[in-house]
């Protein structure tokens, strides 16, 4: 069944065969159309908590602006040269750390169904810059999975991406909906990735995602029929301990060929001081709010500098003695800690990780 | 037949004053005793009729004034039943207050309770009272407003005394009956609006960190013998409270500061110098203070600070392992 209870649909796309075509698929309980997403907001706020609401609802649109836009990662820290892609906008997952909850302007999920506009701008991007080689992902204000093949977004943009030489493809994910992928043939520009955190924390931060295990066992599978995979330690927490982390780097390659792990990322939790009261008053279980943060150079809370670059040492030791080839970087930290910890210049990194695995010269597995 | 409200003079004995329509709290009466002690009652109290009498809906303040000071009988504006349901009379009664006062947040509670007692649902007291009187409603704040009502007298006393935010106080009124109780025991040291929040976010964050309650953390010996201690005066008493939580609640800043201020010792740096950590050590990088005065001898202090910095606590400094 469905996780969407509801949609909107914007006024002006009432006939849109995109959207009724989408809308028969979902089989919502409701269906209302609205002027705009500030609608949809006002009507949500009848409810105590609309961002839950928000989650099972969604909001079929157009985007008129940019699709594809590098990410801005954070001032102060060094950048790992993403590009992020959004055809939609928002969660039905409902993690307590999620940056998602203040970060956004609308509690349902945006759905933009003008994707021939979306591959247009990647073309004519492509087109702009043939000489550059981009990674790209949908999974920054969304999750990549979470609502395929209802969806039937990340099918087309896979579609799309094996055919495309510059590009390669992130779907990143805390699902096990790896549905889509039976019928097809494994890409090297395509890679699926999970964000991973100890079973027990997953468990109580991660609301409504995959158990790890499934999560691993999604991976196992495609790794299994050659699609390259990706992990994503992030956000690392201070209470699981260091112990629960290596474990389940151990449970990573115990499942994974390393042959196939596209990246391995490691990145500390981060968030605006905003989101603090909301994830007091949303996630009274999470122990998040009792971390010892304080503002980085960006403003944003994160645990001390020594603490996380000592976890990120004990990590990176560990998926190095797995497998020393294998491509781990750091997500918004500063340039002097990834040279120092990941032993590599951080700009070769940078590079290579916008490579299939087979054009890789020093991160290749294999 | 009057179709309006009708100005009676009616014995105050008759007048009925339930909880009912009751929206007012720990507002002071001596203002209205002395203003009608001075020029007698100018404002009619507002009543609907019922068959028991006329019940009040607006005046709970004056009425209990005019009491004190022995009055028989009271004015009181008087719409017939019929014409003014229940709803109408709270809904009157709310902007009433609003408009004449404003009401504080536990009025505010007692307000949202009042209509919900009726029937009203959240959407209607957000949309048709709330925010056409101008203050803050969603579902939410409605559920939050409610939750106050949860919290014991003194606490709410308090809330309404330091004028506490509606977001910190629906956090108090989440802690169980115990917690609130651990943490009354830091209200005679008389904290101030802001020296509360800081106790209450960090007593619950702690707890929340150690998955523990916030009364279980009221055990901790440390803070039991500050909040026991005799003969100390309460700022003093709360001084250290906030020290001793700030203590527990980031271990590890306090561990490096204490390790940073032991290195600092051991480079035997000269009084005039101070080296200062950014951005809670963020950054690998210290500032260097230095307090000039005319008799400040430079080169003396930069030569001791020269053979601090061949020092292995100097070097030190920067290797910030945790477990050094």
């Amino acid at each position: 069944m469905s996780r969407i209870k509801r949609v909107f649909l914007a006024r002006n796309l009432s006939q849109d065969q995109r959207a009724l075509k989408l809308i028969a698929r979902i089989e919502p309980r409701q269906i209302m159309e609205v002027e705009n997403v500030l609608a949809a907001n006002a009507w949500l706020e009848q409810f105590p908590d609309p961002l839950a609401q928000g989650k099972q609802s969604l909001f079929l649109t157009e985007f008129p602006g940019r699709f594809l836009e590098p990410c801005p990662c954070t001032k102060g820290y060094f950048r790992c040269g993403y590009w992020n892609l959004h055809p939609v906008v928002g969660c039905p997952i409902d993690c307590s750390y999620c940056i998602l909850q203040e970060y956004l302007n609308s509690y349902p999920i945006q759905v933009y169904l003008n994707l021939d506009d979306l591959f247009a701008e990647v073309v004519s991007f492509r087109r702009a810059h043939p000489n550059r080689r981009i990674r790209l992902g949908t999974g920054e204000l969304a999750d990549s999975l979470a609502l395929e093949p209802e969806l039937g977004i990340a099918r087309r943009l896979i579609a799309f991406f094996r055919q495309e030489k510059n590009f390669v493809f992130e779907l990143k994910t805390k699902t096990d909906r790896i549905e889509i992928f039976s019928n097809l043939s494994a890409s090297e520009k395509i890679v699926v990735s999970w964000s991973v955190n100890p079973a027990d924390t997953a468990r109580s931060e991660e609301n409504s995602a995959a158990e790890i295990s499934a999560r691993l066992a999604a991976a196992q599978k495609l790794a299994r029929r050659g699609w390259p995979v990706g992990f994503h330690f992030d956000p690392l927490l201070d209470w699981p301990g260091e112990n629960s982390y290596l474990a389940l780097v151990d449970e990573i390659f115990r499942t994974v060929p390393a042959s196939q792990i596209a990246w391995i990322s490691l990145g500390s939790l981060r968030f605006a001081s905003r989101l603090k009261p909301l994830l007091k008053e949303r996630h009274r279980g999470s122990r998040i709010p009792g971390g010892e943060l304080f503002p980085g150079r960006d403003g944003k809370l994160r645990y001390l500098r020594p603490l996380r670059e000592k976890l990120y040492r004990s990590l990176v030791r560990r998926i190095r003695e797995h497998n020393s080839r294998v491509l781990v970087y750091l997500c918004m930290e500063p340039e002097p800690m990834w040279q120092e910890l990941l032993g590599a210049s951080p700009r070769l990194i940078r590079k290579e990780l916008a490579l299939p695995l087979s054009e890789r010269k020093h991160f290749r597995p294999g | 037949m009057s179709l309006g409200p009708d100005l009676q003079k009616v014995p105050l004995a008759n007048i009925i004053a339930g909880q009912k329509f009751l929206m007012s709290f720990a507002r002071p009466l001596q203002p209205l005793l002395c203003s009608i002690r001075q020029i007698g009652q100018t404002t009619p109290l507002l009543a609907r009729e019922t068959r028991r009498g006329p019940e009040l809906f607006s005046g709970f303040r004056r009425l209990a004034a005019l009491k004190e000071l022995g009055k028989k009988s009271v004015l009181v504006l008087t719409w017939k039943g019929s014409r003014l349901s229940e709803k109408q009379a709270l809904r009157m009664a709310f902007f009433e207050n609003v408009a004449v006062r404003g009401l504080n947040l536990v009025e505010q509670a007692m307000a949202v309770t009042a209509f919900q007692n009726l029937g009203l649902s959240k959407k209607s007291i957000t949309r048709s009272c709330f925010l056409p009187a101008a203050l803050p409603a969603s579902a939410a704040v409605i559920d939050s407003l409610a939750g106050l009502m949860l919290l014991e007298h003194d606490w709410k006393i308090f809330l309404v005394e330091k004028n506490i935010s509606l977001r910190h106080a629906s956090e108090l009124a989440r802690l169980k009956p115990e917690e609130r109780s651990a943490l009354k025991t830091v209200l005679p040291l008389r904290p101030t609006a802001s020296q509360f929040r800081e106790i209450l976010e960090t007593t619950t964050e702690i707890a929340r960190r150690e998955q523990m309650s916030v009364a279980e953390l009221f055990q901790n010996s440390e803070l039991r013998a500050i909040l026991s201690a005799q003969g100390q005066p309460a700022p003093q008493k709360l001084e250290s409270l906030l020290q001793a939580l700030h203590k527990i609640r980031h271990p590890h800043y306090v561990r490096l500061m204490a390790r940073h201020t032991r290195l600092c010792q051991h480079l035997s740096i000269p009084a005039e110098l101070e080296i200062v950590p950014t951005d809670f050590f963020e950054k690998p990088q210290y500032q260097l203070k230095m307090a000039l005065t005319p008799r400040t001898e430079a080169r003396k202090i930069f030569q001791k600070l020269l053979t601090a910095a061949s020092s292995p606590a100097w070097k030190k400094l920067f290797e910030l392992d945790e477990q050094n």
